[in-house]
């Protein structure tokens, strides 16, 4: 017996390998693509126009393509094909529009800090071994390329090693939030509050006006904030936070030390010197005393350790506010007040020292559950709110601006700012800085706007109710061109005599409104999408509407509706295209405008620029629907079937 | 000792904490603000626009137009009134949105199932088509295809034509037109009542199937007696109708149906970037229906191709036809886009052309947010009551 077969027991037999119709690449495409007569007609018919279509797309994009040149003449040499040379040679005008280019690295720094701050809150808990695996595969082939870019042409050129270090510092970032889960609080403070202001500063830049306007922009804002202040009920005690918070306050006596003796000295001394009246210099020192207590008090208790932490976590707010209050007040003080006219100093010197009155009560804490201290600041809050108006809107020559001689008496920190930050006008703002501006400012601006909205349509409040529904339909029904020629049309007869927006700012608030009344039927959704048991128990807690609203029920709402919140935003982003309808030169208008270039008159110019403008929005909405996508996955702990 | 007796006053009397007093009271400060601020705004626009000599009223209306519509569903020429262009320019939209919806519709579904298809490559390239048209701005799209129908066109006098009859060139599509009377009008109304007595043989034949069990080829005949019967009689009548063909003289063409490149470029624009937000509801709905459904339909001995019919897609419209209506709406609100290349639909033509020369702004821009808002009010009161009717009835 030789060769004999193996035995096998029942059931042990070994498994035949799998015919091979059903594995391998045979197999995929027997399944998938010829699995049926019909199946079969469609491969080969889609097949052939894929195999027609796919080489005269890549000729016109990359083969024939002409990649340098300086003209039409350039372009003709393959009429055929793509010209990207009309993208390249107008690159930063396709970027920036008309921005003076000694100034493009404002909105650099912009978008930078725009992308450090927000990707990282994008990507939350990512482990770090994965994290350093994805990036270095998503961003090792891009760093080549951008090293490549580096080196050739004359030069070594700089921006590409921006970017590097810019996305090394985003992964970065990511990475050390899993460290010090803090850092997203701080990115999102950031990105609430300061980015804003930091971004409007930086892309608009100082004129004369605004430089002037600010000190008592800021005053009557800071008044605000003290009012909003007294009204709050006493903090917490925050203990183990004293790090940041020391930081702020040791910045804020810098200012404040800074600031003070120069101005505040001088200006008592001018005060007591050039005061004609008796009451005038009554007043000054009173309101040398009254500024210099607080401060010693402050200092007093920061010194002992057993009032150290409650003046660290209630008196940091109260300084920043007071310290901006303050240092301007002094400012302006000095300088809205010209000792050659020999006045009595204006009413402004009077409420610095209630400011600093308040600031010294803060320990106690504020509001109504403070004691006698704490209901002092609360009947201050009016106080504060009648400064912010009469600062904000009261006639200049109230507050001697008509004497006010900018050349002499500008304070030199805002003379330098000017110089660093020069003034840019709305109209040459373009391209796609002018995209993001309008579709960030406004979702933005929606979104609080659309909260409240989605809020007040689901109120018990008949009346209430009924504005938000009227709102909410009336934005939703009408097409966005026609918003845009009502903004632009229309907001001139709205304001009175003299007020006059620019036809950014116009755009930008009909695009806000437009956009809040779909933010609040999204936000509307994800509150339906809450159990009602969630409501009860808040009510059960015994919580007011706004705190169950603001603890309880939002925060679940809007964390089911980042994906329709981005979708939101990815509508918005396609939609600032037409304000290239009403006279904005965002990315498609300057493309067109381009396209109306006399160096630029050839028939394949108006195809690439279009497929050029098409391709940056594309990359941009896909990206943002694969982010929508991966946080649906990430929040849908359903089951699948 | 006395028993303590539960106090009937709420834990803080004052008025102020009731929230039945400070519901009020919200509600009259929001009502005041909102009055207010109307009032203002109101006030401040009656001020301008005396102090820049703005005409108001709807007079204007009356006033003679004084320019041209290049297509126009009811008579209309230069000496018509602003009235009479309002009217042409709605008209054109409500075409653009009906034929838009139609293409769109088809197109998506047709699409939105060929994503779910077993076939890979059928279902690679459905989805590169919805990535790429959704992810791109319809104003764009507009643009492009605009310059790509347009431009390779030639002028007037070098249009290319078939059998001398159908003129291509870069003011339009000029077809020829049946000429009125008898015959196109029997023709019409043979289409009517196809449609008619279709709608009736489908009720009798779901009675039917209800009773009997027994399927009736509805499709089939709906086909023939739609679009069949028409042609029937069209043939039959083929030697009686006149044909209006158009005719160049001088720079122009006269006569015939003249389908302008605007509203080829608008629709295909339209049609395309709609469809796919449609594909992708389609394949939503379809996905939503439960795979126990299809299962089952497949225990039952049901082949895939009834299964989709009888058993999945009505339950998936139920699922489809909410953002399906929202779909229809954005594309009636996107036809407005026509202004940017100059299709004379009411924004074009009313908040453009007839704004710019009479100058009144808040009139004209009233009318026209009041034409779109009463579209889609009606359009979601529509959707309200289906949703209604069709709406799962839950605990």
């Amino acid at each position: 017996m030789s060769d004999a077969p193996p035995k096998y027991e029942v059931g042990d037999h070994p498994d035949m390998p799998a015919p091979l119709t059903t594995t391998g690449i045979i197999g995929w495409l027997r399944a998938n693509l010829f699995s049926s007569p019909v199946n079969s007609v469609f491969t080969l018919l889609f097949g052939a126009l894929i195999i027609w279509l796919l080489p005269k797309l890549l000729n016109w994009a990359f083969f024939d393509a002409v990649w340098t040149g300086t003209g039409a003449k350039d372009c003709l040499t393959s009429p055929d094909a793509a010209c990207w040379a009309f993208v390249s040679v107008r690159w930063d005008q396709f970027m920036y529009g008309l921005f003076p280019e000694t100034e493009r690295w404002r909105p650099d720094v912009v978008a930078a800090l725009l992308v450090l701050a927000l990707v990282p809150l994008m990507f939350e808990r990512v482990q770090l071994a994965r994290l350093l695996r994805g990036a270095a595969i998503i961003l090792g082939p891009i760093f080549i390329a951008l090293l490549y870019f580096a080196f050739s042409g004359e030069g070594v050129r700089a921006w590409p090693f921006n970017l590097i270090v810019l996305s090394l510092a985003v992964v970065a970032l990511i990475a050390a939030q899993s460290v010090y889960p803090r850092l997203r609080r701080w990115l999102a403070g950031f990105l609430m509050f300061v980015f804003p202001i930091l971004a409007f500063v930086m892309l608009l830049g100082l004129s004369k006006e605004a430089v002037q306007a600010w000190p008592y922009w800021l005053m009557g804002l800071s008044a605000v904030g003290l009012a909003i202040m007294a009204l709050l009920p006493r903090h917490a005690k925050l203990t183990g936070r004293s790090l940041p918070i020391s930081v702020a306050l040791v910045v804020l006596f810098v200012i404040w030390g800074v600031a003070l003796p120069s101005n505040w000295t001088v200006g008592l001394a001018y005060g007591v010197g050039s005061a004609q009246s008796q009451g005038a210099t009554v007043t000054v020192i009173i309101a040398a005393v009254l500024t210099m207590l607080p401060i010693v008090l402050m200092v007093a208790m920061l010194l002992a350790p057993r009032t150290r932490s409650s003046v660290l976590d209630r008196f940091v707010l109260a300084c920043i506010f007071v310290g901006v209050f303050a240092f301007l007040g002094n400012m302006l003080l000095i300088q809205a007040w010209d000792p050659v006219r020999g006045d009595s100093p204006p009413w402004v010197m009077a409420f610095a020292p209630a400011a600093f009155a308040v600031a010294a009560l803060a320990p106690w804490g504020y509001g109504r559950n403070a004691g006698l201290p704490g209901k002092i600041a609360l009947g201050l809050a009016p106080l504060y709110v009648l400064i912010a108006y009469w600062v904000l809107f009261a006639p200049p020559d109230f507050l001697n601006l008509g004497i006010f001689d900018w050349q002499t008496n500008t304070v030199p920190f805002f003379r330098g700012m000017q110089e660093v930050l020069p003034y840019v006008e709305t109209p040459k703002w373009g391209g796609l800085m002018l995209t993001l501006v309008v579709a960030l400012t406004g979702i933005v601006a929606s979104l609080p706007l659309g909260i409240v909205l989605a809020l007040g349509r689901r109120s018990n409040m008949p009346i209430i109710r009924s504005i938000s529904i009227v709102f909410i339909e009336f934005w939703r029904g009408v097409p966005l061109i026609t918003v845009l020629f009502m903004a632009t049309v229309m907001f001139p007869l709205f304001l009175p005599e003299g007020v006059t927006f620019n036809q950014l700012l116009r755009a930008l608030i009909g695009v806000a409104l437009f956009s809040a009344a779909y933010m609040a039927e999204v936000v509307r959704g994800g509150l339906q999408a809450i159990p009602k048991g969630q409501y009860e128990a808040a009510d059960a807690l015994g919580l007011s509407y706004w705190k169950s609203m603001r603890l309880i029920i939002l925060p679940q709402a809007l964390k089911i509706v980042i994906p329709g919140i981005v979708n939101t935003f990815i509508g918005l982003f396609k939609d600032t295209t037409l304000v290239s309808i009403i006279g904005l030169f965002d990315l498609l208008g300057i493309v067109q405008a381009g396209l109306t270039d006399q160096k630029w008159l050839a028939p394949n110019v108006p195809y690439t620029g279009y497929v050029f403008a098409a391709l940056v929005f594309w990359v941009f909405c896909y990206g943002m629907s694969r982010y929508s996508q991966f946080m649906e996955r990430k929040l849908d702990t359903g089951h699948k079937r | 000792m006395t028993a303590e007796t539960l106090s009937a006053k709420p834990a803080s009397a004052v008025w102020y904490r009731d929230p039945r007093i400070r519901s009020i009271l919200f509600q009259v400060v929001a009502l005041a603000a909102v009055i207010w601020v109307g009032w203002y705004l109101a006030n401040n626009t009656v001020q301008n626009m005396e102090r820049q000599n703005i005409a108001a009223g709807f007079g204007f209306l009356e006033t003679t137009a004084g320019f041209g519509i290049i297509q126009k569903l009811i008579p209309y020429s230069e000496t018509s009134t602003y009235g009479v262009a309002l009217i042409v320019s709605l008209l054109n939209t409500i075409l653009i949105a009906f034929v838009g919806i139609l293409l769109a519709t088809m197109l998506g579904f047709l699409i939105g199932v060929a994503r779910l298809s077993s076939n890979w490559l059928v279902r690679q390239l459905a989805t590169i088509y919805i990535e790429t048209f959704r992810n791109i701005p319809l104003l764009l799209q507009i643009f492009f295809w605009y310059h790509a129908v347009l431009k390779p066109l030639p002028g007037p006098r070098e249009s290319l034509t078939i059998f001398d009859s159908f003129f291509l060139n870069n003011r339009g599509f000029y077809v020829p037109s049946l000429k009125s009377g008898w015959g196109t009008l029997s023709i019409v109304l043979v289409f009517i009542a196809g449609i008619v007595v279709t709608k009736l043989i489908s009720r009798w034949a779901k009675a039917r199937q209800e009773k009997t069990g027994e399927q009736f080829p509805m499709f089939a005949v709906g086909l023939a007696l739609i679009f069949g019967a028409p042609a029937v009689v069209w043939l039959i009548l083929s030697f009686s109708i006149g044909y209006e063909v158009p005719k160049l003289t001088g720079f122009n063409f006269e006569g015939g149906v003249n389908i302008i490149p605007e509203f080829v470029a608008m629709l295909i624009a339209l049609s395309v970037y709609t469809a796919s937000f449609i594909a992708e509801i389609v394949r939503a709905g379809i996905q939503s229906v439960s795979h126990g459904q299809t299962e089952a339909a497949r225990a039952l001995g049901l082949r895939p191709r009834p299964t989709l019919n009888l058993v999945i897609i009505p339950q998936a419209l139920r699922v489809i036809i909410p953002p399906l209506t929202s779909q229809y709406l954005n594309l009636t609100k996107n036809s407005s886009l026509a202004t940017a290349i100059a299709y004379p639909d009411l924004t074009s033509v009313f908040a453009g052309t007839v704004l710019n020369q009479t100058g009144q702004a808040v009139e004209i821009i009233a009318i026209t947010m009041a034409i779109y808002l009463t579209i889609s009010l009606l359009t979601s009161a529509y959707m309200n009551w289906y949703n209604a009717r069709k709406a799962l009835v839950e605990r």
